[in-house]
Parts: C-alpha cells; sequence; structure tokens
C-alpha cells in the first residue's frame, strides 16, 4: 500500500436548514496531484472547500490531511470523537486555502501579510518568517510591491500574496476558491502560469472552478459535482473527452455552447 | 464689574496648575475607557443571551442618566453599600464607566464594517481567537474609530469639570475659590473655560493628524 493521499474525505455529508449542501461526498487526493473541482454554481463545490478548512462543520463523514484526522476522529469502537478549536487550528496551516476575495489583512504590507501568520501560529523567529515571506513573494513575482498595502496592489498581485501568505504555512495541501473569478478576463493566463508554477514545485492542489477550459489546462483530475455529489472522477483527459455521466455531459456542452456564443460576439466577423 | 485683561492673566498659572489635575484624571479615565470598552465589546461579540441582556440594561442606564447622577452615585451611593471611595477614585471610576459604554457602542458599529471574510482567512490560517482579536480586529477597529474616541477624550476632559462638586480641587473648583475671594466671577470662568478649550484643541488637532496619517495608509 502506498503513502496516505494528501486528503482524504469520506461520506462527507452538510445540510443548511434541511438542504443538502453536501451528500456523502468522498474524494481522494494524492501528494503533487491537481484536482479540479467542477459543477454548475450552488453544486457544493465551495461549501466542500469550506469544510476542508473546518470554517463550515460537515454533520457527517471523515476528513484526513496527511494522514491525520481534521475536525472528528473516528476512534476504535466506532465512536465519534469531535476535536477542540485548539486541535484543529493546530492542523489548519497543512490546508492553505486561497479565497476568492483573497481576504488579505488590509492594516497590513504584502509582506506583513505573509510574515505575521508564521509568527503567530508557527512560533517561527521573526528573521526567519521575513526570510521566508521575502523568498516566496519574490518567487510570486512581487519582489517590488512588498511594503505596499493590499489597496495599493491589484487583483492579480492581491492573489498572490495571498498564495504567498498560505505557502509560507509549508501547507500539505492548496485549496483555491475560484481563482479566475474575482480577476479581469486577460488575467486568466496569468493565473494558470502561477499555479502551473506552484504545480512544477509538487505542491498538492484542490482547485474549485467553473471555467472548463481552465480546469482542462491544468489538472491532472477534473471532479465534477451536481447537487451536492461528486457524480464523476478521474484523469482530466477522459473526462473532457469521454464524459459518462449524462448530466456532466450536459454540462459541458452547455458551458461549451456558451464559450461558442463569447467567441462569436468578440468576433462577429469570422 | 468690568472685565480685567490683567487680573485673568494673574490667575492663569493657578488655573493651569489645577489643570494637571484635569489631564491626569481625564488620562486615566480614557484608559480604563478604552481597556474595559475593549474587554466589554469583546464580551458582547461571544453573543451569550444572558449576558447580553444584562449588558444592554447597564447600558440604557448610563445613556438614560445623567453624568453627574452617576457621579453622585458612584460618590454618595456606593459608601452605603461598604464602597468608600475617595473624590477622585469614585469620580475616575464613574466618568470612565460611562464612557466604556460609550467607546463600546463606537467600538461596535465599528466592527460591522470589519470584512467577515478577513476573519475566516484568519482561522484557516490557525489563528486562534484570541489572535484573530489582537493581530486583525482590534488595529483595525481603533483606526476606524479614531474620530470617535477624539470627540469621546474631548466630553472625558469636560466631565472632569464635574468633579469639582465631589470637592476634587481642579480647574473649576481651584477658579471658584479664587471668585468667591475676590469676587471676581467674570474673570475666573472665562478663565477656567480657555483651559479647557486649550486641552480640546490639542486633543482634536493631534487627532486630526491621527487620522490623516491613519487615511493615508487606507485601514
Amino acid at each position: 500500500m502506498s503513502a496516505p493521499p494528501v486528503l482524504r474525505v469520506s461520506n462527507l455529508t452538510k445540510r443548511f436548514h434541511g438542504v443538502t449542501a453536501l451528500d456523502k461526498v468522498y474524494l481522494d487526493v494524492h501528494a503533487g496531484q491537481i484536482v479540479a473541482l467542477i459543477g454548475p454554481s450552488g453544486c457544493g463545490k465551495s461549501t466542500l472547500l469550506r469544510c476542508l478548512t473546518w470554517l463550515e462543520q460537515p454533520d457527517d463523514g471523515f476528513i484526513e490531511v496527511a494522514g491525520k484526522p481534521l475536525g472528528r476522529e473516528l476512534m476504535p469502537g466506532g465512536v465519534v470523537r469531535r476535536q477542540n478549536r485548539r486541535q484543529i487550528d493546530a492542523l489548519r496551516p497543512q490546508v492553505g486555502i486561497v479565497f476568492q476575495q483573497f481576504h488579505l489583512w488590509p492594516h497590513m504590507t504584502a509582506l506583513e501579510n505573509v510574515v505575521r501568520p508564521q509568527t503567530v501560529v508557527l512560533g517561527r523567529p521573526r528573521d526567519e518568517a521575513t526570510r521566508r515571506g521575502i523568498e516566496l513573494l519574490t518567487r510570486l513575482g512581487l519582489a517590488d510591491r512588498m511594503d505596499r498595502h493590499p489597496h495599493a496592489l491589484s487583483g492579480g498581485q492581491k492573489q498572490r500574496v495571498a498564495i504567498a501568505r498560505a505557502l509560507a504555512m509549508d501547507p500539505a495541501l492548496m485549496l483555491f476558491d475560484e481563482p479566475t473569478s474575482a480577476l479581469d478576463p486577460e488575467l486568466v493566463g496569468e493565473v494558470l502560469a502561477v499555479l502551473r508554477a506552484l504545480a512544477g514545485t509538487g505542491m498538492t492542489m484542490l482547485v474549485v472552478t467553473h471555467e472548463i477550459g481552465f480546469a482542462a489546462s491544468l489538472a491532472d483530475r477534473i471532479a465534477f459535482m451536481d447537487h451536492g455529489r461528486i457524480l464523476e472522477e478521474g484523469p482530466a483527459r477522459d473526462i473532457m473527452a469521454a464524459p459518462k455521466e449524462p448530466r456532466l455531459r450536459n454540462f459541458l456542452d452547455l458551458v461549451r455552447a456558451d464559450h461558442r456564443i463569447v467567441t462569436t460576439t468578440v468576433t462577429p466577423t469570422e | 464689574m468690568g472685565f480685567k485683561l490683567n487680573y485673568l492673566l494673574s490667575i492663569l498659572p493657578r488655573l493651569i496648575g489645577a489643570a494637571a489635575v484635569n489631564i491626569r484624571l481625564a488620562v486615566i479615565i480614557m484608559l480604563f475607557a478604552l481597556a474595559l470598552g475593549t474587554a466589554l465589546t469583546i464580551v458582547r461579540s461571544l453573543k451569550i443571551v444572558a449576558v447580553n441582556a444584562c449588558i444592554a440594561v447597564v447600558i440604557s442606564f448610563v445613556r438614560g442618566t445623567p453624568l453627574l447622577i452617576q457621579i453622585f452615585i458612584a460618590y454618595y451611593v456606593l459608601p452605603a453599600v461598604g464602597l468608600d471611595l475617595s473624590p477622585e477614585v469614585a469620580g475616575v471610576s464613574a466618568i470612565a464607566f460611562n464612557s466604556m459604554v460609550f467607546v463600546s457602542e463606537s467600538m461596535r458599529g465599528g466592527l460591522a464594517t470589519i470584512d467577515a471574510g478577513q476573519i475566516e482567512a484568519s482561522t484557516a490560517l490557525g489563528l486562534p481567537p484570541h489572535a484573530i482579536w489582537l493581530k486583525v480586529v482590534l488595529p483595525q477597529l481603533f483606526r476606524r474609530i479614531v474620530p470617535v474616541l477624539i470627540n469621546e477624550a474631548t466630553i472625558v476632559v469636560k466631565g472632569t469639570a464635574l468633579l469639582s462638586v465631589i470637592t476634587v480641587v481642579d480647574v473649576l473648583r481651584t477658579a471658584q475659590q479664587i471668585a468667591s475671594a475676590s469676587y471676581r466671577p467674570f474673570e475666573t470662568m472665562i478663565g477656567s473655560a480657555l483651559v479647557f478649550l486649550v486641552i480640546n484643541l490639542v486633543i482634536s488637532l493631534s487627532g486630526r493628524v491621527a487620522e490623516s496619517r491613519f487615511a493615508a495608509a487606507r485601514v
């Protein structure tokens, strides 16, 4: 048996006031993989990401990060034990998340945004944290933006600061919530380049997106979600070329048709 | 009885000397008000229904009754329940308690303007709740309510004049003593008013400097 997956989600269920947002979700993400999670809006993609950082507490099921249970663990004899905040916080740095709106701290410079969580959460000495912050921001092309506050950064730059902030915690897994949606369309290529570079370092990633092209060009595997369930999951090429699930086929047809409309309106002469 | 500028100038040194008392008390009161107001805000944010109901009663009492009565309660009523406070301690307690409520109310208003996403991001990074308050929420909150705090500080400075009625020898009481000896209330009252005006102008100006600095950082 090989090493445990970096992320193992089993039987994860979440209900909001009787509405099932996640319905017995199973998902494994192995080291170095990039998994794109696609699906129509409201299908539960974002809820799943929020559960994976315990911002949302699932009603049932288990999450394992690098072999360690997060939030709730199964004890011998079938007893389920809930972890306390301290135990959950200890595991949270292992799961880096980059939010759609980035959520940087506006009262700190870009560098301070990256340094502060290292000193506060990991207890790193300030020099070491600063060195790590400078290294990450430089790698992400922000060497000349480190002393700026978030309001003085563009959307793409803010996103890269948010990525650096999460990476500085040395996570086992990075989660991205719709990384292209809050940015101008011409920046999509840039985001793709950043995520590809990240993949080059062997980072394991789970990327929620509704952009099929983006998912297809980035991911090793694609998981399709609808009505809170993962309906189909497999190698990206297979999913794109030969989707088995009718709802996935429908979804792909829809977004592809949509894409054609966009293309024809942009270049009406062709 | 006319106004004599020379007499005003001659009593100013005594009034300015007495202003040290008002300034000292105002500083102590503001420090307590900030610390207690912050603590009260954090307690209220826990949203414990019974606790918040009690706090709401206290707040409506503080807001709905005159500060002077609150000072009298601290000085004349508390001894009846075994708390015999000196005039200064009673006065500082009453005004600090009053000011705490206003600080907490403005902090609560500021809290609503801090984007919840930032707090979620902090939580997801593994920051414990106390670190989220100290490193993320409070620094932003204080910068946002600087104008309100400056206003509150001027109110507190003026409030210290009320302590003259419970025998604290401050600017106003000094002025009254001078006036009753010289029968010249005109200059003495103008003089004490000028002393308060100068203190509050200094506070307002330094507040404006702080505001423009925070505005430059746009937080």
